[in-house]
């Protein structure tokens, strides 16, 4: 004898015709004498009056959905979303040290040493090499410094990670990229991006930051080593 | 500009990696083999009112498109963009409280456009109504099913699948839902 939560499963596929032979014979015995599912064989009928299969959005559904998806496009995009979150999270470590290039800025700290220089890269530009010392899995504070003469957009940011590197963020997807993309803009004068990296394994590593405006490319790469390394008087090189 | 690579280019599917990338006409596409029945969903969930469907159903789009990157590739893109929707459609109607999604006197009342026709067919449009919004008092969770299953006509199997649930608990909460709605069917008698 079937329950009626049994029996009332199969009231569409009744209703419809569709159950086979003994199926339908057994659901019509139970609802001969359970008026409680014959009454939901009536609600269902009312349900099935009630159906939406059909229905179509109105003819301005496509055109209003268009123009809120460009307004939000317009003020927000993917990657910029990932960097804005990012600049907006502070580092994780309190007592994060502080690196700054570009402008050739030194901050010291207990565990930090630095030195800085410029080398030739592939394409004939120059880029900045700061070198700093770190502690392995203590996330290292970051900042990029530009300086321009105008205000700028559309300037092209990368940053890129060697494997022993990982940002270092309570946001999991962004943790686990190597590198990390996005357009943004420059202000007249100084401008400050920061970003934290964890040195995850010991060993020498290389943080390389990109900005590109037109034909013109910026970069500076920043070679953490990490504390063990200094320890095992691991030379940077 | 490249992209970072959680999703890219190479993995076949270029319409996902432009949208990630903020490419409106690219979402769009993606979106538009299922926007009728996300529609019809938003329209059961709502109690009928096309108006409140038809805006939920656009905030909840802008909203995934927004969020689009937490969609990793692992399964289909229409399986996460269902959940993303419902889960926002549950947000949205959350803050408006069941009977206000459609009121009762909406229910009884003829729209400004009906024509004068035969009693029956007026009847049969009230009693629509009227079941719509007897739907829309359900929870959240018994109002989805009786949606999918019901008002759509969605296999178990379907429905399962859109919620993230075995067909078992499809079964089971169907049963809930349509006790409940049996109850608020002999509560409401005089609607019908």
């Amino acid at each position: 004898m079937k329950r009626c939560k049994d029996i009332q499963s199969m009231l569409s596929d009744h209703a419809a015709g569709t159950l086979p032979g003994d199926g339908a014979e057994a659901v019509q015995q139970h609802l001969d004498t359970c008026p409680a599912c014959r009454e939901v064989q009536k609600n269902l009928e009312l349900l099935s009056l009630a159906s939406i299969g059909q229905e179509e959005p109105p003819e301005s559904f496509d055109r209003q959905l268009h123009m809120r998806l460009a307004q939000a496009a317009n003020s927000f995009s993917p990657a910029g979303r990932l960097a804005g979150q990012w600049w907006r999270r502070p580092s994780l470590a309190a007592a994060a040290i502080a690196v700054a290039f570009a402008l050739g800025i030194a901050i010291g700290g207990g565990f930090m040493q630095m030195n800085d220089h410029q080398t030739n890269i592939d394409n004939g530009a120059m880029a900045h090499v700061t070198r700093a010392t770190v502690e392995t899995g203590k996330p290292v504070t970051v900042r990029l410094v530009f300086s321009s003469d105008e205000d700028i957009s559309d300037v092209a940011f990368d940053i890129e990670l060697e494997p022993g590197l990982e940002f270092a963020t309570t946001d999991s997807e962004i943790a686990a990229m190597k590198v990390l993309q996005w357009d943004g803009d420059l202000k007249r004068g100084r401008n400050e991006i920061p970003f934290a990296v964890t040195v995850a394994k010991p060993g020498r590593w290389v943080v390389t930051a990109r900005a590109q405006y037109h034909d013109a490319t910026h970069e500076h790469r920043i070679v953490l080593l990490s504390q063990k390394d200094i320890e095992n008087n691991v030379h940077a090189p | 500009m490249k992209q970072a690579p959680v999703y890219s280019k190479d993995s076949g599917d270029n319409l996902v990696f432009k949208a990630r990338n903020g490419d409106v006409s690219a979402f769009e596409a993606l979106v538009v083999a299922h926007r009728s029945d996300l529609y019809r969903f938003a329209l059961g969930m709502s109690g009928g009112n096309a108006d409140i469907a038809s805006d939920a159903l656009q905030e909840a789009l802008v909203k995934a498109f927004l969020n689009i990157r937490s969609f990793r590739g692992d399964a289909a893109f229409s399986t996460w963009l269902w959940r993303v929707i419902r889960n926002e459609i549950h947000a949205i109607y959350r803050k408006q409280k069941p009977g206000r999604l459609v009121s009762l006197e909406d229910t009884l009342e003829q729209p400004e456009d009906a024509a004068p026709g035969p009693s029956d067919q007026v009847l049969r449009e009230e009693r629509i109504r009227s079941v719509r919004y007897l739907v829309a008092k359900l929870s959240p969770k018994l109002r989805e099913i009786i949606t999918l299953v019901d008002l759509m006509e969605y296999s178990y199997e379907e429905t399962a699948e859109k919620l993230g649930i075995s067909v078992g608990t499809v079964r089971s909460r169907l049963f809930r839902a349509r006790e409940k709605f049996s109850r608020l069917v002999e509560k409401y008698r005089e609607l019908f």
